[in-house]
């Protein structure tokens, strides 16, 4: 590393000086960036370095598939709040609005020394600065039973896409009076409120045409994210609908078997006629391929994103260690600004400016009745601390209630412009 | 237009009142603290506006419902809204966390940003 990357953060620094040594680049040439994983970190980085930079770097975005579905929002949609399509988004904004290359492939592996990407194609990329915000991969070995096979009939719903609408669906046609099951993952995993959300919309659309039918939540944990808001809003929307059982009560998940449609605890055995079960996760495999992983997830520099295993890859969303910042698409938009200021900074000299960290994450419990938490959050030397909190509390006005799930969905159309544009 | 598409003017309306009392006590006490203000506007770092407003724009976006659009909003305006969503004197507590950890210098730099945007 160089002095240029030594500057400190916490304040505003001027690029005085920093026009001569550019590290390890050819004079003359555009320094490039390639970012995989196309999602709320990918697209938010490879935007922003590609619109601040006015054309002094080169960004590649390499994102597999074509469409990108959001899973933020995609409760609303299994719950009827929103159609399908509407959470979709193409790449059209960011390979023309902001001409960056995106190369519609699978990355396969990385070679960190010689600082090259290489493609399920065979094709090759070559990177000054390489940034990865692949999301989460699903241990499926985190539950006996559980399988790629097995999610056809128990889809986890959580990676984007057609498993959300394989929900939907199973809720649609369970019959009368039947018995959904729903086993949240353990921690860490992405969108610590998701499953209570989930399970909220679930029992919205079942209230409305299957009344009699009943949730079983199976959670591997004791307590979850917004407890507190999601039982008083269960039991004053959906009463007698929704049984959560926590670890004491169950004694532990064992297996599922997707044939017989059975989650087998410690304790009892429950037979489910529709069910999402999400298992564990880790960091998405290109970050396993990229050596940058320490675990389960990959560990980085506050102040930049960076790796702490390779300065010159940075990781963003899910897949890094960014506590105290919740694994959400707002902390992923919100790091990918930082990390694309400080690559930035390091390759052309633009002025650097003190990291400052966001997320705000909604949740929908019923129609109009919507509660957030969030914080604000600055570099530490060692993780991301939190400035200040807030969260909804019980016993608010419906009319904030109602508020509150209206600023969301302004949000969802922020950071998906904010994405994409 | 329906009931929510009313909500935001509502809102609009609270505010207006606010600046309207926060002038008359001494927020923005004279004109002459007024072309101060303007003055330091004026001179306020626009880059580190821009850099700030990444935070904004995860929530505000040029149009829709939900969350106000802010793009060329007037500076005086913005000022006086932010240090009332940071003294908590407005209500909402998303904006009274994010203008909390404001100083002024940054408030009168996003100011200068998102004044000069086309509406
Ligand atoms: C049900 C649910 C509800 C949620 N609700 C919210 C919410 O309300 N608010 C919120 O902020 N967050 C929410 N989240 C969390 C949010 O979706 C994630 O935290 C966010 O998407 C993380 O962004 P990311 O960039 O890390 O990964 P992703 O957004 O998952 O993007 C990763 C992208 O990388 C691509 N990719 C991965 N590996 C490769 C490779 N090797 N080659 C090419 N492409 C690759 C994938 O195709 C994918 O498009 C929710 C999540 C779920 C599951
Ligand atoms: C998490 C979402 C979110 C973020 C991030 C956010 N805002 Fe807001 N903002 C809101 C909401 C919601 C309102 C409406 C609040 C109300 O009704 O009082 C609002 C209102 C405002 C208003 C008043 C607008 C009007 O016409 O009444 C201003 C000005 C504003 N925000 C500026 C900012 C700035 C500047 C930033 C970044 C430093 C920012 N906001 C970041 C959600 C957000």
């Amino acid at each position: 590393m160089t002095s240029i990357s030594r500057r400190g953060f916490g304040g505003l620094f001027g690029a005085s000086a920093l026009g001569l040594a550019m590290p390890s680049l050819a004079f003359g040439a555009v320094p490039k960036v390639v970012v995989i994983g196309g999602g709320a970190g990918g697209a938010t980085a490879a935007r922003y370095l590609a619109k601040d930079s006015k054309g002094a770097l080169d960004v590649t975005l390499v994102e597999a598939s074509k469409r990108y579905y959001t899973c933020f929002f995609s409760n609303l949609y299994i719950g009827g709040f929103r159609k399908y399509g509407s959470i979709g988004h193409n790449y059209y904004g960011l390979a023309v609005n902001n001409r960056i290359n995106v190369v519609h492939e699978w990355a396969s592996s990385v070679d960190a020394a010689a600082r090259s990407v290489t493609l399920a194609s065979g094709g090759k990329l070559s990177y000054d600065k390489l940034v990865l915000s692949p999301g989460i991969a699903l241990k499926y070995d985190s539950i006996a039973g559980y399988s790629p096979q097995a999610q056809g009939r128990m889809p986890h719903g959580w990676t984007s896409g057609t498993q959300a609408q394989q929900i939907r669906n199973q809720v649609l046609n369970m019959k009368k009076g039947g018995t959904f099951v729903m086993v949240p993952p353990p921690n860490p995993y992405r969108c610590p409120p998701g499953p209570y959300e989930r399970v909220s919309m679930i029992a919205h659309l079942l209230r409305e045409r299957n009344s009699t039918a009943k949730i079983i939540v199976l959670d591997p944990k004791a307590k979850f994210s917004k407890m507190g808001l999601f039982m008083a809003g269960w039991e004053k929307h959906y009463p007698g609908m929704i049984e959560w059982l926590g670890p004491d009560a169950h004694g532990g998940i064992r297996s599922v078997n997707h044939e017989t449609m059975e989650i087998v605890t410690d304790l009892d055995t429950f037979k489910a006629d529709a069910a999402c079960v999400v298992p564990a996760q880790r960091a998405g495999s290109i970050a396993m391929a990229a050596g940058v992983t320490d675990g389960d997830w990959a560990p980085i520099i506050p102040a930049t994103m960076a790796s702490k295993a390779d300065p010159n890859i940075h990781v963003l969303g899910d897949a890094s260690v960014a506590s105290s910042m919740p694994k959400s698409g707002f902390s992923a938009n919100s790091q990918a600004k930082v990390a694309a200021n400080a690559i930035r900074g390091e390759l052309t000299g633009s002025r650097v400016y003190d990291p400052r960290f966001a997320n705000t994450c909604w949740s929908l419990i019923a129609t109009n009745d919507g509660v957030k938490v969030g914080a604000n959050y600055k570099a530490g030397s060692e993780k991301i601390d939190v400035v200040d909190k807030f969260v909804s509390q019980g016993g608010e006005s419906d009319d904030l209630r109602k508020t509150t799930y209206e600023e969301s969905i302004g949000w969802y159309d922020g950071i998906t412009s904010d994405m994409f544009s | 237009m329906g009931k929510i598409n009313l909500r935001p003017h509502i809102a609009r309306l609270v505010r207006l009142r606010v600046l309207a009392i926060a002038m008359m006590f001494g927020v923005i006490s004279n004109a002459v603290a007024q072309a101060d203000l303007a003055n330091k506007i004026a001179k306020a770092d626009i880059g580190y506006g821009e850099y700030l407003a990444g935070e904004c724009v995860t929530c505000h976006r040029k149009s829709g419902t939900g969350i106000p659009q802010i793009n060329g909003i007037e500076a005086e305006t913005f000022v006086t809204i932010m240090k009332a969503y940071r003294s908590k004197e407005l209500d909402n507590k998303v904006m009274q966390m994010v203008a909390g950890r404001l100083d002024n210098e940054q408030i009168l730099s996003l100011a200068a940003y998102f004044s000069s945007l086309p509406e």
